[in-house]
């Protein structure tokens, strides 16, 4: 990992072209995303390890994931609350995040 | 950050997808993907 946003940009273009897409200019797709937080609770044990945080978004149906984990969005500014409240009510969280 | 509205993808998209969304994911650099596919299997 580096600070060198130019390389990175380089390597994110070149991922793009090579399969078929194209980068587009900062924060031309920012309007199909909202910012929200993000906890997800493991529901159920699971037996072999996921890919771990994976895409957002990615295999996703109403909160709940494939290998039965769940996922709890909030508005960014309640992320803490809500974060702090599962893990009150002995829920520990495998991804905690505000994005 | 969540997609508003989500694309299905299936078959030959959804495999051309997830190439592109392993591909960014393996960048050293790259901290987080978002996208607003769905990829059914």
């Amino acid at each position: 990992m580096t600070d060198n946003r130019t390389r990175t940009v380089a390597d994110v273009r070149h991922a793009f072209t090579k399969h078929g897409g194209n980068l587009g200019t900062d924060g031309s797709v920012a309007f199909l995303f909202k910012h929200c937080g993000q906890v997800r609770i493991r529901a159920r044990p699971v037996r072999g390890q996921g890919d771990g945080g994976g895409a957002g978004g990615r295999r996703r149906r109403r909160g709940r994931h494939e290998d039965g984990s769940i996922e709890v969005i909030s508005a960014p500014v309640d992320f803490v609350k809500v974060r702090d409240g599962l893990e009150k009510a002995g829920l520990k969280p495998e991804v905690a995040r505000s994005s | 950050m969540k997609p508003s509205t989500e694309v299905a993808l299936a078959g030959e998209d959804g495999a051309k997808m997830q190439k592109l969304l392993d591909a960014l994911e393996s960048l050293d650099d790259v901290q987080d993907v978002y996208t607003s596919a769905v990829i059914d299997e």
